[in-house]
């Protein structure tokens, strides 16, 4: 009888998450420690400007976040993913970290590099996250700054980015394509594999959740986004897998949220609201009113019972596995979580034909 | 192995139950392998949250045999294997002085 067994984590987390009829279980959780940020980034959907008086006043203290931390440890939350705004803006942030590190989570965290200096560095080399995920927004000091309309902000990037390699910890680079930078893409991917990291992206940018800016202008079009796509021998495979699993699911038809939202996750924004995801934002419950446990067991639970109550194309296309389309995303850009997003719907349908996916029962995009 | 031998556990890893499963999480960098969990049965977790300092391996032997209705004949093997592999990645360490 061995008493001690060694999982890799990720061969644990498969082990962890519910079945059918199982407890839910908040196994994973982000929390944005402010929406403020030292970059202005024209594609952002939540920054307010680090500066701002007023939305530092409505922030969860230093007090209340390790109060929450101790609750969500409690329920059984494992992965914690630490994000913003900018989180490093906070000047608690040290102290946040480490408390949430001696809490045994294992912490994600979502950076735009700028404000990591040698003395953040060597704390994350001590008590190193699980991993630190920085956004490119260009490979030139012009394209970078046309991005995040913060003059020196490329350079501070590079040095953070250098902080985190000098210190071999886990980073992972990824970037959000938009208009802005979409030429420079080539060369942002060559960067980070001569790094010998793992290039991640993302064409899909989401709409604001306050009415400030218009990031849909930045969108590149769907073609584009499917351009890109194919560079990645990754997506491919990942798609029609992906595809095939998914559909292959007993999911209820008429459930308005069919992501695991809510049920093995949870998000918190800085003023201390629970809700689903970072994107399905309302409802939420006031955890300064209310205790975690009475939030995940008691208010979430309301809102995954939610139906559809219209008929639109989506609801029985066959690409709704492979399509970004969700009710967060639908409330966020036409104000109704139930109405198709017709970007997301036209990349959906020429990844399905580039990928040979789902010809039984496709809307038309 | 020494019966008389006391154990304390290392602040550098922290002990959890995740739907009951009970796990130990390296948080540092130096001790154990960061990219893996370490998952106790129902034994190893308790032998763990008896590790104080103060008790004996001896004390705790007796403890597991206390609380547990089915304690297979290997238990002496079994706790020396636990402490083994506790010591191999730096979550234990013999305590020093008397208690």
């Amino acid at each position: 009888m061995s008493c001690l067994t060694v999982q890799d984590i990720d061969d644990f987390a498969r082990t962890l998450m519910p079945r059918d009829g199982e407890d839910r279980i908040p196994l994973s959780g982000s929390l944005e420690l402010t929406l403020r940020c030292n970059n202005r980034c024209v594609h952002c959907y939540c920054n307010k400007g680090a500066n701002d008086t007023l939305e530092k006043s409505k922030e969860l203290s230093s007090r209340e976040i390790c109060h929450l931390l101790d609750e969500i440890a409690e329920s059984g939350c494992l992965w914690l993913l630490l994000t913003g705004g900018e989180p490093l803006l906070r000047e608690d942030f040290e102290t946040l970290y480490t408390y949430a590190k001696k809490k045994g989570f294992l912490i994600t965290l979502f950076t735009n590099g700028t404000l990591i200096t040698p003395r953040l560095a060597d704390l994350f080399q001590d008590l190193p996250p699980r991993s630190i995920e920085i956004t490119l927004y260009g490979m030139t000091d012009a394209t970078y700054e046309r991005m995040t309309r913060t003059p020196g902000s490329y350079k501070k990037c590079r040095q953070g980015i250098d902080h985190i390699m000098n210190r071999a910890l886990p980073l992972k680079l990824k970037t959000v394509v938009t208009t802005v930078n979409r030429h420079e893409f080539v060369d942002m991917k060559q960067f980070v594999e001569d790094l010998e990291l793992e290039f991640r992206f993302d064409a899909l940018i989401n709409s604001r959740i306050d009415d400030h800016g218009d990031v849909a202008s930045h969108r590149i079009a769907p073609e584009e986004v499917l351009e890109l796509d194919l560079t990645d021998t990754r997506r491919g495979p990942e798609f029609v897998g992906f595809y095939e699993r998914a559909s292959k699911q007993q999911g209820d038809p008429e459930a308005l949220f069919r992501c695991g939202a809510g049920v093995h996750s949870f998000h918190i924004d800085p003023h201390g609201r629970l809700m689903l995801c970072n994107m399905a934002r309302t409802p939420s419950y006031d955890l300064r009113r209310g205790s975690f446990r009475d939030g995940w067991h008691g208010f979430l639970p309301l809102l995954r019972k939610g139906r559809l109550k219209k008929t639109n194309k989506c609801v029985r296309c066959d690409l709704r596995w492979i399509c970004d389309q969700c009710p967060g995303w639908a409330q966020l850009e036409c104000g109704d979580p139930e109405i198709p997003v017709e970007y997301l719907c036209e990349v959906a349908h020429l990844r399905a034909a580039a990928y040979g996916i789902g010809a039984r029962n496709s809307s038309n995009g | 192995m020494d019966m008389d031998t006391r154990y304390v556990r290392a602040e550098d890893f922290v002990f959890r139950t995740i739907n009951h499963e009970a796990i130990l999480v390296p948080i540092k960098d130096n001790v154990g392998d960061m990219g893996c969990i370490y998952s106790l049965n129902e034994v190893g977790a308790f032998v763990w949250e008896q590790l104080d300092g103060r008790k004996t391996i001896g004390d705790v032997k007796n403890l597991v045999v206390e609380a547990f209705d089915r304690v297979p004949v290997s238990v002496d093997r079994d706790l020396q294997e636990l402490v083994e592999q506790l010591s191999s990645i730096d979550a234990v360490r013999e305590a020093d002085g008397v208690p």
